[in-house]
């Protein structure tokens, strides 16, 4: 089993110790040599995906998570769901005693299901529970394959005990080769036709989510939006374009989508809710926010991995061209096809959108940096002040942002400079609360090969699902520097619960905070993180404290180390 | 702790709307917030949660609520935006928000100052 995993280039394998797997683990210490993979010590299963999800997303390959097929996978059933909305690439292993005949009494049998897999199979993209050595040879090279076939997503192979401790016989089995899929790519003549929609139209728009796997996207989008001098909102599921680059006008995104003639989405997590709005009041009215006679092009691979039960596939859409396809696999093809449809006179046009565009451009920077000195001096210590202080001592190194940044008003997509495409990796996917702490974890993990540094807004509840995680990075010693955006709450729900209690006429006033606020008493972070093993400092009240305490911090992650600083900042 | 009261019509959706209604709401002057009143203010504008949608400071968020100081409406102009919002902001009935205590969270969001120029500020100006 363990020459297996080596032989699909696998280096981690990510676990929280269980006795359904002892044979395979101790495989992996003594016959592998704890070496690719190594085995991370991890305090919870949830944990164990989450970095694996946040891993792949800088790597391009998946780790490999070991657990038990009943306990475990019931703790990894939120990260895994996390992973296959997010088109993330886990490996997940279940040990299990599938033969009643060979259990031990008691726990063995706590421990031991028919179908393992069932749990999740709603949410991962292919499971087996392999019979033979050569049957589990096979199935994981498989598994292993479909993975990182886009749509990409997690899968699940189950190890039997019986099979794990039996001896192997002679020959060892044989363990099949690797053969990769390429990626799908759109059909050509759709793609000629989205071309002729694309040059021909006035006001076109691009939308991207996670349309940049690998930093070949990134530069395939910045290839068509310059053939085309088309703005593109990046929808932030993954770093797909350039926040310095002119044409990026994520800023813009209402209005351009309201006034644009063809809307491209490329990776659309969520098309219709693009275009659409639908405001939380009782009677929830559809609106619709592109213009009626706009037509709307979708290239992904969505439609090809759409499972019954949970919703995330979103609202249905009707769009006027939909092309199945991987978007950074057909990015070339298209291009191609919308310079060979551009006509000299469309191609002159372009000196003129490109003036424009560049000036809203410059006018959007421009307005953040004013939106960002308001509330500068506040303490709580505003998100804006927090971002930029982190900026200014990052900016001159090769860094990475391993953290959704919405909570923190999106300040690094409005005012940094992020070009690479590893220096954003979007967010968790199926919005399940626990996966920044550990998915930021895994993609530092995965940054340290590079030696670039990991930078993570950490969100305070996130942080306390599974705040274990600290202590693998500190034991691993995973270098990464964690703000916490303290800002005390589930600050989300507090809003909705003001929301509720207006619609009720109940008074939006202090009672939202019951159950949604960490008060009485105040969770401290720091003191936490010290006792994970992680340095720390806080909480930090003062804005003029902020930058001494991120160039301290920093000196400790260069140092190889996790480092945590508890700010306690505005809500949002 | 009180630089100036500016009276300036803030352009987002809600509060447009109100203007749109007709009200004159530039150049308007008010009397000087009391200090005590302004700290009763502040701690009222927390107690009513409005701090989570706008800020502490009324700075507002992108993805909750817009900026609602230091460029303020006058009061009754505030005080119908409050009492019957548009959308999804929650609405504060005078049952639950009286006029004394509208009225002293109006004078905390006047007592903030305005904000320091970009150029002051080498994080935002040397980026």
């Amino acid at each position: 089993m363990v020459d297996v995993v080596k032989s699909l280039g696998i280096d981690y394998l990510a676990s929280n110790p269980g006795s359904s797997f002892r044979g395979f683990h101790e495989s992996i210490v003594n016959y592998g040599g704890n070496s690719k993979p190594e085995f991370l010590t991890c305090l919870h299963e949830e944990s164990s995906v989450a970095m694996g999800h946040g891993y792949a997303k800088i790597a391009g390959k998946p780790l490999a998570v070991a657990c038990h097929g009943t306990v475990g996978l019931q703790h990894a059933a939120m990260a895994i769901y996390n992973a296959f909305c997010d088109r993330a690439p886990v490996v997940i292993l279940a040990g299990n005693h599938l033969d009643a005949n060979e259990r031990r009494a008691g726990v063995e049998w706590s421990h031991s299901v028919q179908d393992a897999a069932k749990l999740v199979r709603d949410f991962i993209k292919w499971d087996d529970t392999p019979m033979s050595l050569p049957h589990f040879a096979e199935s994981l090279v498989r598994a292993y394959k479909i993975a990182m076939t886009p749509p990409i997503g997690p899968v699940v192979i189950v190890m039997d005990g019986h099979l794990q401790e039996q001896e192997i016989g002679s020959p060892a089995p044989r363990v099949p080769d690797l053969s990769p899929t390429l990626a799908p790519q759109g059909e050509s003549g759709a793609l000629r036709e989205a071309a002729e929609l694309l040059v021909n139209a006035e006001r076109p728009v691009i939308l991207a989510d996670r349309a940049a796997r690998t930093s070949q996207g990134l530069t395939r989008l910045v290839a068509l939006a310059e053939a085309l001098q088309a703005p593109v909102v990046d929808r932030a599921g993954r770093l797909n374009f350039p926040t310095n680059h002119y044409l990026n006008h994520s800023g813009r995104a209402g209005r351009l989508v309201s006034e644009a003639d063809v809307i491209l989405g490329l990776e659309l997590y969520d098309f219709w809710g693009n275009v659409n709005g639908m405001s939380d009041l009782v009677h929830r009215e559809a609106t619709r926010k592109a213009r009626q006679d706009a037509k709307l092009i979708s290239l992904g691979v969505n439609d090809l991995v759409i499972k019954s039960n949970y919703q995330s596939f979103q609202r249905y859409m009707p769009v006027d061209l939909s092309i199945a396809g991987d978007a950074e696999a057909t990015l070339p093809s298209l291009t191609e096809e919308v310079k060979r449809a551009m006509s000299p006179g469309r191609r002159a046009g372009n000196a003129e959108r490109e003036e424009s565009l560049r000036k809203a451009y410059g006018e959007m920077r421009e307005q953040a940096k004013v939106e960002a000195t308001y509330a500068w001096d506040a303490s709580p210590i505003s998100t804006a002040r927090m971002c930029m202080e982190l900026w200014q001592q990052i900016k001159n190194r090769d860094w990475s942002m391993v953290s959704r940044t919405s909570r923190v008003g999106s300040w690094p997509q409005r005012l940094w400079k992020m070009d690479r495409h590893y220096q954003f990796i979007g967010g968790s996917g199926g919005a399940g609360v626990g996966y920044g702490a550990p998915a930021a974890v895994g993609a530092a993990l995965a940054n340290q090969e590079h030696g670039g540094l990991s930078v993570n807004m950490q969100a305070d509840g996130d942080l306390m699902y599974a705040p274990g995680v600290l202590w693998t990075a500190a034991h691993h010693d995973i270098p990464l520097l964690s703000l916490v955006h303290n800002n005390r709450a589930y600050h989300q729900e507090v809003m909705h619960l003001q929301r509720m209690a207006s619609r009720r006429r109940r008074g939006a006033d202090g009672r939202a905070k019951i159950g949604n606020v960490f008060e009485e008493p105040f969770i401290e972070f720091a003191e936490m993180a010290r006792g994970l093993g992680v340095w720390s400092e806080g909480p930090i009240h003062d804005p003029n404290e902020l930058a001494p305490a991120i160039a301290r911090a920093i000196d400790v992650v260069e140092q190889g180390e996790p480092a945590l600083l508890d700010v306690v900042s505005q809500p949002r | 702790m009180v630089e100036k009261a500016h009276y300036i019509l803030v352009f987002v959706t809600s509060w447009v709307v109100i203007a749109s209604a007709g009200a004159a709401v530039v150049g308007r002057s008010a009397p000087p917030p009391q200090e005590d009143d302004t700290r009763t203010g502040r701690a009222e504008y927390v107690e009513m949660g409005w701090h989570q949608c706008h800020g502490y400071e009324g700075q507002g968020a992108r993805s909750t609520g817009p900026r609602i100081a230091p460029e303020l409406l006058p009061f009754e102009m505030f005080s119908t935006w409050v009492r019957r919002p548009p959308e999804v902001m929650p609405a504060y009935s005078p049952k639950v928000l009286s006029e004394d205590k509208l009225r002293r969270i109006h004078e905390y969001l006047l007592s903030i100052p305005l904000p320091p120029d970009v150029s002051r500020l080498p994080a935002l100006s040397e980026n």
